[in-house]
């Protein structure tokens, strides 16, 4: 009887389990995967990151068009600060870190010309985010001259932290890095005219072997030093663009500029507000996924600049409640803006009125943002200026009515509740 | 009164460096010489809350050097930001101070540092550059010699006057010499 039993027990067994496995669909596959790992806890010990632009970088990978492209990628500062972090530590930073990049991979197919369309496909975070103020770096760097950090706890829900009580910020990631290397020919244009402004006394960085990846190009000894890029300007190439609207599903043009075009990613943001005014956003580690979806052959010796294409992405981050601030080209008497530094003082220093100026309406606007949000919502002052700069949309108004342009700061208010997931 | 204000000029003239330098890192090392900051490192465990009850006492006696803590990530950040001179002052074990100097120990990957001792206070060392000004040292000097019973651990000046590898400066202002 005991071996009848047992022989039923095993029949079931053997027909049920082709059922168990198929209902698993973990084992069915249709994407063909590109993936480039972090190897080592920075970007120095890692052959698959780099945070200058050379064409002489050469591709870690290639991909063909369709390819799920993974990067696993570092934030902006290499891994600098961690949940214990302090304002102490803003103060130690390596600025020459700055910023670790993911790849490049090469595209097969892909000339110099020719424009790539890339997808962003998927951005899975780290756990751990941070804003931070950089003494001498950001919008109001004149008024904000004390490093700060915050900590953020990320979800796919929002991001929390307890420097900001009561506040959610949406998950709208995107790439604040993403681009394609440069050529040789864009690197020496590049070079001359950025030269020019530094000599005029523009905010450039110049090439800076401290620090530099790969070193056997870009560092001191480097075989190419003086010509490796800086990655805070956004340029021709993309790069650091920092364009909130980037976001999962959206697609991006760029022009390549070397035979494979060499795409890169890195410095993902959780969140962002249109202007990243402190200077960093929610800087995160991830794991994101590209995909080109199309070689424009051709298209990209006719492009100035790469070109964001997207659907209903740009309805999703809008905020359901807001408060704006409307600014225009105003300051005190005998103030000169730190952006308004190289122009001279002798005509803006004693205006109190600019002309037709965005980036003083800019000001006007954030200011008085920060001011509403100490005063209505009870933040301290870097608080609100941290919130400006994951949170805060700064928007133009109109171009036309002068000599006051209008530029808006507009809060989304559901940070202070719709999110909220303690 | 006159050393008073000469005090009073020097720290002004560290702090006067143009705040509109224009790029943006170089904003950034203006802060770093606008303010007096004094490097620990987290893998240096007492440095840093040593660094804050130093910075919290100076800012005391000499506000005009507006004092602040800046904390290393690790030892190779410290030996970086002090061997190209970014930091000026590094608050250290007395053990790992002597590594830094002889490159040896946690330092041994990068190399030695010319090194002068400002102040002991306990088992840890406050190391200056040796080229940092004399008169800049004097002055610091001469405030640990009046605040050193508020810092735990802090050798008396009299003590202070047997050390080796001290910064001259440090001795002029122990010993009640002029600035110079």
């Amino acid at each position: 009887m005991k071996k009848i039993m047992f022989i039923s027990i095993l029949a079931t067994f053997t027909v049920l389990l082709p059922l168990i496995a198929v209902a698993d669909t973990s084992d069915q596959k249709w994407m063909t995967k590109v993936e480039v790992k972090k190897e080592g806890p920075h970007c120095i010990n890692d052959k698959n990151c780099f945070n200058r632009y050379h064409p002489k970088i050469k591709a870690v990978a290639k991909a063909n068009v369709g390819d799920m492209i993974i990067l696993h990628t570092r934030d902006a500062l290499d891994a600098e600060f961690t949940l214990n972090s302090v304002p102490a530590d803003v103060a130690a930073i390596d600025l020459g870190l700055v910023h670790p990049m993911t790849g490049p991979v090469n595209i097969i197919g892909a000339k110099r010309g020719d424009a790539i369309e890339v997808e962003i496909v998927d951005i899975v975070p780290d756990e751990y985010g941070y804003t931070v103020i950089i003494p001498g770096f950001g919008f109001l760097r004149d008024v904000f001259t004390e490093p700060y950090i915050i900590h953020w706890q990320l979800t796919r829900i929002g991001a929390v932290s307890p420097g900001m009580p009561g506040i959610t910020v949406p998950y709208e990631a995107f790439p604040g890095s993403i681009g394609v290397l440069p050529g040789m020919p864009e690197i020496r244009k590049i070079l001359k005219r950025e030269a020019a402004l530094a000599g005029a006394g523009g905010a450039v960085l110049t090439p800076s072997p401290g620090g530099a990846l790969p070193t056997s190009i870009c560092g001191k000894n480097g075989t190419d030093k003086d010509e490796c890029l800086r990655t805070i300007p956004p340029r021709e190439n993309g790069g650091n663009m920092d364009v909130q609207q980037m976001q999962v599903g959206t697609r991006i043009l760029f022009p390549c500029f070397i035979d494979g075009c060499g795409l890169f990613a890195g410095d993902i943001h959780y969140a962002q507000g249109d202007g990243e005014v402190s200077g960093t956003a929610i800087e995160m580690g991830t794991v994101t996924t590209l995909r080109v979806r199309k070689i424009h052959k051709g298209l990209g010796a006719k492009m100035d600049m790469p070109a964001t294409m997207g659907n209903d992405q740009i309805i999703d981050m809008e905020p359901t409640r807001f408060y704006q601030t409307l600014g225009i080209p105003l300051k005190e008497k005998g103030e000169i803006p730190p952006t308004h530094g190289y122009l001279g003082g002798e005509k803006i220093g004693n205006l109190e009125n600019l002309n037709e100026d965005l980036t003083i309406a800019a000001r006007h606007a954030i200011l008085q943002m920060i001011d509403y949000l100490v005063s209505v919502h009870g933040l301290t002052r870097e608080q609100a200026y941290i919130l400006c700069s994951v949170a805060v949309d700064l928007r133009i108004g109109q171009v036309v009515d002068v000599p006051n342009f209008i530029v808006t700061a507009v809060l989304n208010l559901d940070v202070f509740d719709k999110y909220r997931h303690y | 009164m006159f050393k008073l204000l000469l005090i009073q000029v020097l720290f002004f003239l560290i702090s006067s460096i143009p705040a509109y330098a224009h790029a943006p890192w170089g904003q950034y090392q203006v802060y770093r010489q606008k303010h007096l900051l004094i490097m620990s490192t987290i893998v240096d465990e007492p440095t840093y809350p040593y660094s804050r009850k130093l910075v919290e006492a100076l800012n005391q006696v000499l506000p005009e050097a507006k004092a602040r803590p800046a904390r290393a990530k690790n030892f190779e950040r410290v030996h970086n930001l002090f061997k190209t001179k970014q930091m000026h002052l590094v608050l250290l074990s007395k053990s790992n101070a002597k590594a830094l100097l002889e490159g040896s120990g946690p330092f041994s990957d990068f190399g030695a540092v010319n090194v002068r001792t400002l102040y002991e206070f306990g088992e840890m060392l406050l190391l200056v550059q040796p080229d940092f000004p004399d008169s800049h040292v004097w002055i610091l000097a001469d405030a640990f010699k009046k605040i050193y019973d508020r810092l735990p651990g802090a050798l008396s000046p009299e003590k202070m006057m047997s050390l080796t590898n001290l910064h001259p400066a440090v001795l002029l202002a122990i010993r009640g010499d002029s600035i110079p």
